[in-house]
């Protein structure tokens, strides 16, 4: 193989490998990577349509820096349309305060860039977000992870790249969307697991309306 | 796939499941050489054309995982990257971007690999002509003869790539042809 095409292939798979296992972590670390590893179960893998964040296993794996571009590429330049976001507008619930650390129920923020960042901080917030989603035209919904829900709705399996590549992880548990490239008659759903004491989100795209919560059972937080 | 490299992959990752990866690594060996010439078509730098390639491989990496074989066969998903890619590419500055990768490309790439990204673009001269050539069309038609015609999609597979349907993809081969050879740039 050609010299070029072989050191690439030692870098994809020495800084990115991880991310075939758990496809959407790799977009950014999570704030609340420990507490969701201490309480997953070994599931097998992902619900069609649905993808959590990544939840490193390995010791070793979890030791290793958040996925970059390696030597070939500028770090970062990739996902820097997506990851340095400067807020325009900015609607953010503050349910309580401990300590010094404001706990932020939800935010949904409209970027200069076109992408929406939606933020949960407590799952009181899912509804306050869906309504700032909605006033905004967003084709989104936060939908929570709930213990007997028997919503039902069609998910689809998968996800257009174009969109997909441009969903990203910011700040810790927000994901930035590109409202945009929601496909039509499609609803992006942002799913959201409480984890500790902290929210998760994961997404998958559904053929018209979000189901109003998905069940606990089918969730494979993986 | 190699023997050695899969090996050596699986020792340094301690991966959960290595059967993404082989499959990763077939696709990688099997249209390595078709998405460097889709970048080689745009620029004759080689750094450009490393950068490009290699982060149309890096998302893929990252997004093979929502992949969903129903939804199509591979090949377009991946050229639906490297449009992306290509896209945000090109929304840059481009003074900027130039400036920056100006600065950076003797750190990344090596003389050896440079000659190598070279001769890609050197073999894709015929390609940058064709380019060239359909610039009258509209982006969406350009990119349609380009997929078929240099990068040997079919047209399903391009209408994948594009994110139109198969029907709608013919007509604008067809009408884009059309154009071509009556205005003598496309051999009837």
């Amino acid at each position: 193989m050609p010299r070029f095409q072989e050191r690439l292939w030692d870098e994809l798979v020495r800084d990115h490998a991880a991310a075939l296992a758990y496809p959407v972590a790799a977009r950014g670390p999570l704030r609340s990577l420990p507490i969701v590893e201490e309480r997953r179960p070994a599931l097998p893998g992902l619900p069609a349509g649905r993808r959590w964040p990544a939840l490193p296993r390995e010791p070793a794996l979890r030791k290793q820096p958040a996925p970059r571009l390696g030597a070939l590429l500028r770090p970062g330049r990739l996902a820097a349309t997506l990851t340095a976001l400067a807020a325009t507008v900015a609607v953010v619930a503050i349910l309580s305060t401990t300590g010094t650390t404001p706990s932020v129920a939800y935010a949904v923020t409209q970027n200069p860039d076109g992408t929406i960042t939606v933020t949960i901080g407590e799952l009181t917030g899912v509804t306050g977000a869906n309504a700032q989603l909605a006033k905004l035209g967003v084709r989104a919904n936060v939908v929570p992870v709930q213990a007997g829900c028997t919503a039902r709705s069609e998910s689809l399996s998968g996800i257009p790249p174009s969109l997909s590549m441009n969903i990203a992880h910011v700040q810790g548990q927000g994901l930035a969307i590109r409202p945009d490239l929601i496909p039509s008659g499609d609803t992006l759903v942002l799913i959201a697991k409480q984890v500790g004491a902290s929210v998760g989100l994961s997404y998958g795209l559904y053929r018209g309306a979000a189901p109003a919560c998905v069940a606990a059972g089918e969730d494979h937080a993986g | 796939m190699a023997p050695l490299t899969a090996e050596r992959s699986k020792q340094r990752l301690a991966a959960p499941d290595p059967a993404p990866l082989e499959q990763f690594e077939r696709l990688y060996r099997s249209q390595f050489d078709a998405i460097a010439a889709y970048f080689a078509r745009r620029s004759r730098d080689p750094q450009t054309v490393a950068d490009l390639t290699a982060d149309t491989f890096v998302e893929a990496m990252r997004s093979f995982g929502t992949y969903d074989p129903a939804r199509g066969p591979l090949r377009p998903w991946l050229f639906a990257i490297a449009r992306n890619v290509y896209a945000k590419h090109s929304e840059h500055d481009a003074r900027r971007r130039e400036a920056a990768w100006r600065h950076a490309a003797h750190r990344a790439l090596d003389p050896d690999e440079t000659e190598e990204l070279e001769q890609r673009i050197d073999a894709a001269e015929r390609g940058r002509d064709i380019r060239r050539a359909l610039a009258g069309l509209s982006p969406l038609d350009r990119e349609a003869i380009e997929l078929v015609d240099l990068a040997e999609l079919t047209p399903k597979e391009a209408a994948v790539t594009l994110g139109v349907s198969s029907g709608g993809l013919r007509v604008r081969l067809s009408r884009a042809r059309a154009k071509l050879r009556k205005e003598g740039r496309l051999d009837a």
